[in-house]
């Protein structure tokens, strides 16, 4: 009897943990991004297409730039569609425990880059008070480095995600309590582009996602 | 024996529990090394309370996550959050209540990835995995208090236990590296993009650890261009480390590929690149806990008595270093003979 319940309880083990790899192992091929039309008119997203048309070239097939936008954005949609709906048996469980498989660690990085400037003005004059990877701009850089502060502004090409702002709210706030001179605090995103070796640097670089505070009405 | 008797067979193999043990201990203090520079940057309220409490998230209540319906919207519940998170990895690492203080941390990860997206990174995600599949496990049987109240001493009974969790771990980490190297879509990761993956990724100065611009000089471009090959062939080959393991328990059959990973260490290769690969991430980027935390799973790619060999190996090496007698001018002013 109990030989007949072990060798059963290895089935239903067997049983199970075939069930959650096969879906784990599907869950985990990459898809091919996010299919957007408006994502390919995109600088970066440009030079990729070219780059990707040259190599097909390279290998004999001809496609215009325009053919294989088409032609990728409906396989990113086709392989988005099989990829939600064949994974639709664990996808409330993944949901539960937050563990959706999907590792995209650095998959296409860009000649963009961008540094986050926190700035302090008394009156009109300005103090850069942080500003990533000076040496010598380091107000709160501990807190700002650390790994889930810096997700909170790190941006990807879509600019930097929704927490971006509640953070600017909380460093303006601790910069007033801290500073009773400063009367305004201007964060933002410096972008500028990576030279390539053998480049000049490129002066170039534009101010965005700028947020203003100025200090509370007592 | 058919391959549905093999591969129950496979899932029912037991072995001493002992690696697992090493993972628990090694997640439980990497995580708590993160959790404690939350407490100390004093983050957790930002991470994790709610926009009008003091955090930088906001979201409808009718969308609220669950913590926030059981818990009120104040800083003080995101401040419980973080100390939940503590006792349980406190729990998890000295093994106490493990499989419960496991459960109750995946829940409280959880919910901090549903309260801040964003500050959820895949280390994260990584670790809730992982940890999932030591609720199943007996982790907690040896090196823990729980084995001290079983059986009266820390280490607890070594008598082999399942070995299915240890397999699903490796299996885990095979599947996060080949994933990433698939999703490796950028054209800078190939020939075709000049190899400047890495290149790029060490220019960024909000993840970059120092200022790496001299990397774009000939010599030092070349080596990012070929690290940014080997890291890419490093990801993808992660499979290879199975296929070995698969040729390692047949190598009695016959065929030159078998005969090649036999004699071939692949996986002590796939470990010692990976090591390296984990250790150079942590001195050039500013990734937090990412490379520590995928090292403290490492130990699933070894069986048992592997490790325990390799600890035994090193603590020779400890004793002999620590008991080697001082070469000191002898009284009459020499070497000692």
């Amino acid at each position: 009897m109990w030989s007949f319940l072990t060798s059963r309880v290895a089935q239903l083990r067997g049983a199970i943990i075939a069930y959650f790899v096969f879906f784990n192992a599907l869950a985990a091929l990459p898809t091919v991004g996010v299919p957007s039309a408006e994502r390919l008119e995109r600088p970066f997203e440009q030079a990729e297409l070219r780059r990707w048309r040259n190599l097909l070239a390279a290998l004999g097939i001809e496609l215009s730039e325009q053919r294989l936008a088409q032609l990728y954005l409906s396989l990113a949609q086709g392989a988005m569609d099989a990829h939600r709906l064949v994974l639709e048996p664990i996808a409330g469980f993944a949901s539960l425990t937050q563990t959706a498989q999907g590792w995209r660690l650095f998959g296409t990085p860009d000649e963009q880059r961008s540094v986050l400037r926190v700035s302090a003005f008394a009156g009109e004059r300005e103090e850069l008070l942080y500003e990533s990877l000076s040496p010598e701009h380091r107000w709160n850089a501990d807190r700002l480095e650390y790994r889930r502060v810096r997700a909170a502004y790190n941006p990807s090409r879509a600019g930097p995600p929704a927490t971006y702002e509640g953070l600017g709210l909380r460093l303006s706030e601790q910069i007033f309590a801290e500073r009773p001179d400063v009367s305004r605090v201007r964060i933002l995103l410096d972008r500028s582009r990576v030279p390539l070796p053998g480049e000049a640097p490129d002066p170039a670089h534009e101010e965005q996602h700028v947020l203003e505070f100025s200090r509370p009405a007592q | 024996m058919s391959w549905l008797a093999r591969w129950v067979a496979f899932w029912d193999e037991r072995e001493p529990p002992i690696v697992l043990a090493w993972i628990r201990i090694a997640i439980a203090l990497v995580m708590l090394v993160d959790l404690a520079a939350i407490g100390r940057h004093g983050v957790a309220t930002w991470l994790w309370a709610p926009l009008d409490a003091g955090g930088i998230v906001g979201w409808d209540a009718a969308d609220a996550p669950l913590f926030y319906r059981l818990f009120p919207p104040a800083a003080g519940s995101a401040q419980l959050l973080w100390l939940g998170l503590v006792l349980s990895l406190l729990c998890v690492g000295a093994g106490f209540c493990t499989r419960g203080a496991a459960l109750c941390y995946v829940w409280l990860s959880a919910q901090s990835a549903l309260i801040n997206g964003p500050a959820d990174r895949a280390i994260d995600r990584a670790i809730r995995i992982m940890m999932l599949i030591l609720v199943l496990s007996p982790a907690g049987k040896v090196w823990s208090i729980d084995a001290k109240l079983e059986t009266g001493s820390f280490r607890g009974s070594l008598e082999p236990a399942p070995a299915w969790p240890r397999y699903l771990i490796l299996g885990q980490l095979v599947l996060i590296y080949f994933g990433a190297g698939l999703a490796k879509g950028g054209t800078y990761w190939y020939p075709w993009g000049g190899y400047r993956a890495l290149y790029l990724t060490l220019q960024d100065p909000i993840l970059a650890a120092a200022d790496f611009h001299w990397l774009a000089q000939p010599l030092p471009f070349r080596l990012t261009q070929a690290a940014t090959a080997l890291t890419h062939l490093w990801e993808l080959s992660a499979p290879l480390v199975l296929l070995a393991a698969y040729y390692r328990r047949t190598r009695e059959r016959p065929g030159w590929l078998r005969r090649v990973f036999v004699r071939v260490p692949v996986r002590n290769l796939y470990v010692a690149l990976g090591v390296a690969f984990h250790l150079t991430l942590a001195l050039t980027l500013r990734l937090g806990i990412f490379p520590f935390a995928m090292l403290a799973c490492f130990p699933a790619f070894f069986r048992p008595q592997e490790l325990e060999r390799g600890l035994g190996r090193l603590r020779g090496w400890c004793a002999s270093a620590l008991s080697r007698p001082r070469r000191a001018p002898n009284a009459s002013g020499g070497l000692p003979r």
